[in-house]
């Protein structure tokens, strides 16, 4: 468990690296002068002057590299060129509502895919498996802009049930909060439902033709014991890793839906930064979602050893 | 100060300002029977949530949104254009046109308290002109030679040269007045903490998602506002904005898709809006290199673009057509009988006696709308003869190209102001033709306009203005540095329930006078 725990942390810090490095040279590789762009027509020579020299951009490209590594290392992902202020506290602030939709998402998805891919593993070719089989197709090649502009236009547009934007903070009423929430969450969630439960049930398709579920039968436990307790754990490894690695995913996926319902996470941070160019601002949400994402896989990678119990032993697997 | 000319008062803005209110509300005779009502929240949805709040710094029409409500400035426009003393209550103009003595309104405070006097008036300029603050409007504040308090309600502001346009550089970014103890308190924090003199006081802003304003119950102007609360929301993305304001989250929406204007004018539930406007979009040509060197092809530019099939099809039918530097919604704005009409016979004419072929790269705002506006420009210039490459750029790299000189032809946007020298002097005065950067981009000279220009901006008579500029515009439909296409139109979309607002022609929504039904 050790040994696997410190080679996947080497595994991170290499990605990581790679990471700080494509970042960096997002902005550093940018056709033109950086000083140039931001100041835009305010561009005298002298404040263009000052402003290489604040970026450090009249240095040359690793030593800038080492220079802004180093800020990064210590928490300092840069400043906003407009507001001035730190990058690093405005994704944080924005972080929590990604996150939350993030989780509802999986969890909603989760809710919906487990039950139904049981039941269609365990009534494999009944109505409701083919129905699932239909309703998955569709669902999967569907992306979530439409998906989310249909419910707009149902369920905020015509029947005035939900709002349309908008986003009420879990400090100001839970129930507002969730309101707000629903149509963002629905609309990513129903795209990775296909995913988990095609995966689920055919996972559990096969671990339900093993000896032990026979024999389990065979004891004359109930069905919904054997689907729940004996069936599930083992038939669930892939849908664990392929739920982390949706976690970066969705990220991407936040930053539409977080448009379409106008909330202010990171995503929509991060087209707002490309539209009133903080380059310094986009690199900064660029790295951050990036060591996110790469941490996230590492953790799933615990998970699984953890579900898993054949990987806790160094050697054998 | 020998002489005074000119003596403005504010007193009558007011009724004025209402009644136009009720006017632009619809019902004209209804309305006048309706008391004003108060109490309430606005909701107002706009294209953007803009970085920060603050003056120096203002540039976009949504971050100007932004800032009214809590901020105002010594001038402002009035529905027909012009700038008028608005917190200043009057004015003196010296006969050189270079000393302008601003008298204030007694008992303004600022929301934190502290009073608007001539002290916090220079306290403000001097920030504004301080270049390491990086003011926007740095060119204009450096036009102020002196500025002085003559008594504790008025200040002296000697310029460098006669300029009649003084009172609509007080009315834009410069003359907006900020709490000099909050903004000396915290320089910084002052973009997200605004403190002002208006009708509104800074409540909250939640990044991207809402800022939230409520009323000032010590606002100087009697009886105002109406509402309890106004909130801004910016949605960056169109159709978001538009269903918000469908399903009644939103009052108000400000500048939506033209294609969404020609809908809710079909539509009873709803008031459409059009300001007048100040500026406008065209084609910005680089003189300094063929073809543009050459009046002919330029000519046969301006006369190959067919704008009413435009003004149908892209722009559904909304903008006006553009003959001028100066928008509808200005004092001087009159028709130009020479600006070229669309003839594309003229220009294949025109083209075959240039005899060499013509190609260039038209620069274009990557975002859709002018994608399909500069693509179908490169169809029409084709049908005459000229091939025309499109390259698409950021909208800080299109101005960058352009102040510093580096394009062929632009498709370009001026937002405009109310004062017809800020429209034409930094654009087509030959003193910056080969300066860099600067705003005349294609190094376009012409005595003559550079007479006129000095003549306009010493002369404070209207009607001899408005004569000046009809010669500009004149002159400039002959040369064409620029082809024009459409005068800029922001649009208001509002709810029916929504009353008294003035619909003042550079599209800003003040939010004093309205109330809810």
């Amino acid at each position: 468990m050790l040994t696997r725990l410190l080679w996947g942390v080497a595994g991170v810090a290499g990605t990581l690296l790679a990471v700080s490095v494509v970042s960096f040279l997002l902005v550093a590789l940018l056709p033109g002068d950086l000083a140039l762009l931001v100041l835009a027509d305010a561009a005298t020579p002298e404040r263009v002057a000052a402003l290489r020299a604040q970026l450090g951009l009249d240095q040359p490209l690793p030593v800038r590299y080492v220079h802004w590594l180093g800020n990064v290392l210590s928490g300092n992902l840069g400043y906003a060129i407009h507001s001035g202020e730190s990058t690093l506290d405005v994704i944080l602030s924005r972080l929590p509502v990604t996150l939350e939709l993030i989780f509802l998402t999986q969890l909603l998805a989760l809710g919906i895919a487990i039950p139904l891919g049981i039941w269609s593993a365990y009534r494999r070719g009944s109505a409701v498996d083919t129905a699932t089989l239909v309703g998955c197709l569709c669902l999967l090649s569907t992306p979530a802009f439409v998906i989310g502009l249909v419910l707009i236009y149902l369920f905020a547009l015509n029947l005035q049930w939900l709002p349309a934007t908008g986003f009420v903070s879990l400090g100001e009423g839970i129930g507002g909060n969730l309101e707000s929430m629903v149509l963002p969450v629905v609309s990513l969630a129903l795209i990775e439902v296909p995913v988990y439960l095609r995966l689920l049930r055919s996972e559990m398709i096969g671990t339900l033709q093993q000896n032990f579920i026979a024999l389990a039968r065979g004891m004359g436990l109930p069905t919904w014991r054997i689907l729940l307790e004996n069936a599930l754990r083992p038939s669930s490894l892939n849908l664990i890793t392929v739920v982390g690695i949706n976690m970066g995913r969705l990220m991407g996926g936040a930053i539409i839906v977080e448009q379409m319902f106008a909330l202010p996470g990171v995503g929509q941070l991060l087209v707002e930064s490309i539209y009133q160019q903080e380059y310094l601002m986009t690199q900064g949400i660029v790295l951050f979602v990036a060591t996110m994402f790469i941490v996230i896989n590492l953790l799933t990678d615990l998970v699984y050893a953890l579900v898993d119990p054949r990987l806790q032993r160094d050697g054998e697997h | 100060m020998t002489s005074l000319r000119a003596k403005v008062t504010a007193r009558r803005l007011i009724p004025a300002a209402l009644t136009a209110a009720l006017l632009a509300g619809g019902l004209a005779m209804s309305a006048m029977a309706q008391e004003p009502k108060r109490g309430g929240t606005l909701t107002v949805g706009l294209a953007q949530d803009p970085p920060i709040v603050d003056p120096i710094r203002t540039g976009s029409f949504t971050e100007r949104q932004f800032a009214t409500g809590i901020y105002e400035s010594l001038f402002d426009i009035d529905e027909k254009g012009q700038a008028v003393p608005f917190l200043a209550e009057s004015f003196t103009v010296s006969d050189d046109v270079k000393t302008y003595r601003v008298k204030l309104r007694p008992n303004v405070k600022f929301h934190d308290g502290t009073p608007l006097d001539a002290a916090a008036v220079i306290a403000n300029f001097d920030r504004t002109r301080n270049p390491a603050n990086g003011c926007r409007c740095l060119s204009f504040v450096q036009e102020i030679v002196e500025l002085k308090a003559i008594d504790p309600l008025t200040v002296e502001f000697v310029l460098k040269a006669p300029n009649a346009a003084f009172p609509t550089i007080l009315a834009d970014a410069p003359g907006i007045m900020v709490s000099p103890t909050a903004f000396k308190a915290d320089p910084k924090g002052i973009s997200t903490n605004p403190v002002g003199t208006g009708p509104f006081k800074f409540v909250e802003w939640i990044r991207g998602s809402r800022f939230v304003m409520t009323r000032n119950t010590d606002y100087w102007r009697p009886g105002l506002p109406y509402l309890d609360q106004v909130v801004l929301r910016g949605i960056q993305n169109t159709e978001t904005l538009q269903a918000a304001f469908l399903s009644g989250q939103t009052d108000i929406i400000m500048q939506p898709s033209f294609q969404f204007v020609a809908q809710m004018k079909k539509d009873k539930k709803f008031v459409v809006l059009q300001p007048g406007g100040f500026g406008y979009d065209g084609v910005y040509m680089n003189l300094s290199e063929a073809p543009f060197n050459d009046q002919r092809v330029r000519q046969a530019i301006a006369q190959s673009m067919d704008r009413e099939l435009l003004l149908k099809t892209l722009m559904f039918g909304i903008p006006r057509l553009g003959y001028s530097p100066f928008g509808p919604g200005m004092a001087v704005s009159q028709p130009v009988p020479n600006y070229p009409k669309y003839d594309p016979a003229k220009a294949k004419e025109l083209l075959a006696a240039y005899g060499k072929p013509v190609a260039f790269t038209l620069q274009y705002n990557n975002s859709p709308g002018s994608q399909r506006l500069a693509q179908s420009l490169q169809e029409m210039w084709g049908q005459v003869g000229m091939k025309v490459e499109l390259q698409p750029a950021d909208q800080n790299r299109l101005v960058q190209n352009m102040s510093s000189k580096q394009f062929v032809a632009s498709l370009y946007r001026f937002t405009g102001r109310a004062d017809p020298h800020i429209n034409t002097h930094p654009f087509f005065h030959s003193q910056f033709a080969d300066v860099t950067p600067s705003s005349n981009y294609g190094h376009y000279k012409n005595p003559k306009i550079d007479e006129l220009l000095e003549k306009g901006v010493a002369t404070i008579d209207p009607a001899k203005r408005k004569e000046i500029y009809a010669e500009v515009s004149k002159i400039l439909a002959e040369d064409l540095p620029y082809a024009y296409l459409f005068y800029v139109t922001d649009t208001i979309v509002m709810s029916k329930r929504v009353k008294g607002l003035v619909e003042v022609p550079d599209g800003l929504v003040r939010f004093g006078s309205i109330w809810l039904q």
